[in-house]
């Protein structure tokens, strides 16, 4: 997802809040619940985003879901957001949050590619071989795809490590195609 | 159809399969935010370099192949890429891969002969270009001050208005103007044309026309004349014609130089024709305005002066020291080895303006870029004179140093036999009424301006061009009547190649026309004339 700059600039403001306060663990809490919340009602996610709906609405919804549910920094937080009009950015809010906490902690998100299901053990040996090689703590999400054919791609940030037989076969049919005549 | 080498296939295979398990690739990803006017806006390749060739591997043209592009907006949080290719294949969502190269092109000796587009790709039918290539960036530095000298050598157009009062040296940026239908093609492709009696030298001009926005059907027409001309063989076509993307036609004059340059750093002479820069800046503009870069004068982006002046300050008469031209600046590593001074890049831009405006904004920036500018009149051309240069607008501030011994002096008269009759033109309808002076004068401007006319694709040689001058400064020609002159020209240069084979062979490598063969020049234009005024006798 593209987050904008305003959105970016609540999170970083949140976070900072947060870290004054020393509640970073439970406003994660906070964040986590409410994009869990997003993700899975995909009307909430059209509604907040909806520019024919009154804010007045908006404002009640949110706190109807959320009062009972998140801290009192959390809350405030939305109440800001309700009174800015910028409940249409809540979604991408949370996931800016989760980046900057991400890199507070010194968590990285790496998406590993695999054929075949791997087992538990070789999970945890990928895991730590990345850590090792990343010197982060790694949030490790495991994909299955049995198109790749074999072999093992992992993607940490921009840069993607290939050793997928898909990506072989491909590079040897580039390999082919320029010594054609 | 291509095909697979057999005897190749088993080595690649043996090679891979050799190495199969044991190295994982590593490269760099973004993925495609929006795309739409052959641009794509691209979320991540955080590590991405301006200028980088990128390739999206899901995004297959019609070919079956990826679709490439080049990143030309590095922003905050985006990455805004031109696309060489269709944009249809590509959907949100794409992979897009680094290539971790400039975009560049694969050149060699082997694109003589050759129509290329603007990636080195072949597009004559003829598969990819043979030989052994080095890959030149289309982006490069210009060569710096000290490697550079000053224009000294002639190259010799073959026409003989700019040979003699408009000279163009070898490494000079002269700039062919004039509106739509004025014949700027013609003087690129006679003096491409001419080049043929340079490749027998030691210092042949291999050539390069660079076909920006032009129909496919003119570009077909170009080769094939030169094709007939057998001026193929040393010229490469770079086409981007006005079916190519807006980023092709962009690039497509950098390749040209790219190739030029490929000659220029060997130590060889190169002339490239940039045909035309006015819709090269167009399809500057387009890409800019879609990358949202704020629009200027006429809506052409802030830069598109630099655009022209990188392009053209490529062109150079490199020091003729192999010590100091193997220090030259931002020069490719595989090219170093082969770096050698004395070579040479000569660009000829042309500038296509709107019913002679060249005071809008293309046109005088370009003007003020290039060492002079020949300037086409369509008034000219359509009174019959043709190539219709305009020579009282027309100037080469640097090629004067260039030119031949002989040719310089005979072409100082010439110029001044031209300024007297140009003030005076006005006054030739009152006719017997003016002082014999005057009459005089008309009546030699008059016979110059018929004898610098010359058909297309018929480029004179340099010691026929002196032998021609000399006849004129003479003031033999003033027997004849205007409409004689032409056929005085065809006879006499017959003569006098017959006569003086050997003689003209010496005039054309020294430039140095003697004494006695000018006075034996001036016996034979006598007896022609003789022998035309006695047939037109008796004929009545």
């Amino acid at each position: 997802m593209q987050i904008s700059k305003a959105a970016r600039r609540y999170a970083t403001a949140l976070l900072q809040l947060a870290i004054e306060r020393d509640e970073v663990q439970v406003i994660l809490n906070d964040v986590q619940f409410i994009r869990n919340t997003l993700q899975d009602s995909r009307d909430l996610t059209l509604f907040l985003r909806s520019p024919i709906i009154n804010r007045d609405d908006k404002h009640a919804v949110l706190e109807k879901l959320f009062r009972e549910e998140v801290q009192e920094l959390t809350y405030l937080f939305l109440k800001l957001m309700a009174r800015k009009d910028r409940e249409n950015l809540l979604e991408q809010i949370v996931e800016a949050f989760v980046d900057k906490y991400n890199e507070y902690a010194g968590i990285i998100k790496i998406d590993a590619y695999v054929a075949q299901d791997l087992s538990d053990d070789q999970a945890t040996e990928l895991k730590n071989a990345l850590e090792k090689e990343t010197q982060k703590k790694v949030d490790l999400k495991i994909k299955k795809d049995t198109s790749l054919k074999g072999g093992l791609a992992v993607r940490i940030k921009d840069t993607v490590i290939d050793g997928t037989v898909k990506h072989k076969i491909n590079q040897l049919e580039s390999l082919f195609s320029e010594s054609t005549v | 159809m291509s095909q697979v080498r057999p005897d190749e296939v088993s080595a690649i295979l043996r090679k891979q399969l050799s190495g199969f398990d044991n190295e994982a690739d590593v490269y760099d990803v973004g993925t495609v935010l929006e795309v739409g006017d052959g641009i794509a806006r691209v979320y991540g390749l955080s590590k991405v370099q301006a200028g980088e060739l990128v390739e999206l591997p899901d995004s297959l043209d019609d070919a079956g192949e990826p679709v490439r592009g080049m990143v030309l907006n590095l922003e905050e949080d985006n990455v805004g890429i031109v696309l060489f290719g269709s944009d249809s294949a590509v959907e949100e969502g794409h992979t897009v891969k680094r290539t971790k190269e400039i975009a560049s092109l694969e050149v060699g000796d082997g694109v003589l002969g050759r129509v290329v587009d603007p990636l080195g790709r072949s597009i004559d039918g003829k598969g990819p270009v043979s030989g052994e290539t080095i890959t030149m960036p289309l982006e490069r530095k210009a060569p710096g001050v000290i490697y550079r000298e000053p224009v000294s050598q002639p190259l010799q157009t073959g026409i003989k208005a700019i040979d003699t009062l408009i000279p163009i040296g070898r490494g000079q940026r002269e700039l062919i103007i004039g509106d739509r239908q004025t014949g700027k093609t013609s003087i690129a492709i006679d003096t491409i044309i001419n080049q043929k009696q340079t490749q027998k030298s030691d210092k042949p001009v291999y050539c390069i026309y660079v076909a920006v926005g032009q129909k496919g059907s003119t570009i077909a027409q170009v080769r094939k004349a030169l094709e007939e001309n057998g001026a193929l063989e040393y010229t490469t076509i770079v086409a981007a014609p006005a079916s190519a993307s807006a980023p092709m036609r962009f690039i497509a004059p950098f390749a040209g130089a790219a190739i030029g340059e490929y000659f220029r750093d060997t130590g060889r002479d190169a002339l490239v024709i940039y045909d035309d820069l006015s819709k090269q800046a167009v399809a500057y503009r387009e890409v800019s305005l879609l990358l949202k870069r704020p629009p200027g004068r006429e809506a052409y982006p802030g830069d598109v002066f630099y655009l022209h002046s990188r392009l053209l300050e490529r062109a150079a008469k490199i020091i003729d020291s192999d010590n100091v031209a193997q220090q030259m600046n931002n020069v490719p590593e595989s090219l170093k080895p082969r770096l050698k001074g004395g070579g040479s890049l000569t660009a000829l831009p042309v500038i296509e303006t709107q019913a002679g405006d060249v005071s809008a904004y293309i046109p005088t920036n370009v003007i003020s870029i290039t060492d002079g500018q020949i300037f086409l009149d369509v008034d000219l051309f359509n009174s019959g004179v043709r190539p219709a240069i305009d020579v009282g607008t027309s100037v080469s501030r640097v090629g004067g140093s260039a030119q031949v011994k002989s040719m310089k002096k005979l072409a100082g008269t010439m110029k001044l036999d031209l300024a007297q009759y140009r003030e005076l033109e006005a006054f030739a309808k009152f006719g017997s009424d003016l002082d014999p002076t005057t009459q005089r004068q008309l009546k030699r401007g008059e016979r110059t301006v018929e004898l610098l006319k010359q058909d297309i694709y018929s480029p004179l040689p340099v010691e026929q061009q002196i032998a021609l001058l000399h006849a004129n400064n003479e003031g033999l020609l003033d027997r004849l009547s205007v409409d004689e002159i032409s056929d005085f020209e065809k006879n006499y240069l017959e003569t006098v190649s017959v006569k003086f084979e050997d003689e003209m062979e010496e005039v054309g490598k020294t430039g140095r026309l003697g004494d006695d063969l000018a006075e034996k020049f001036t016996e034979v234009a006598k007896t022609t004339i003789d022998q035309i005024l006695a047939s037109e006798s008796e004929e009545a």
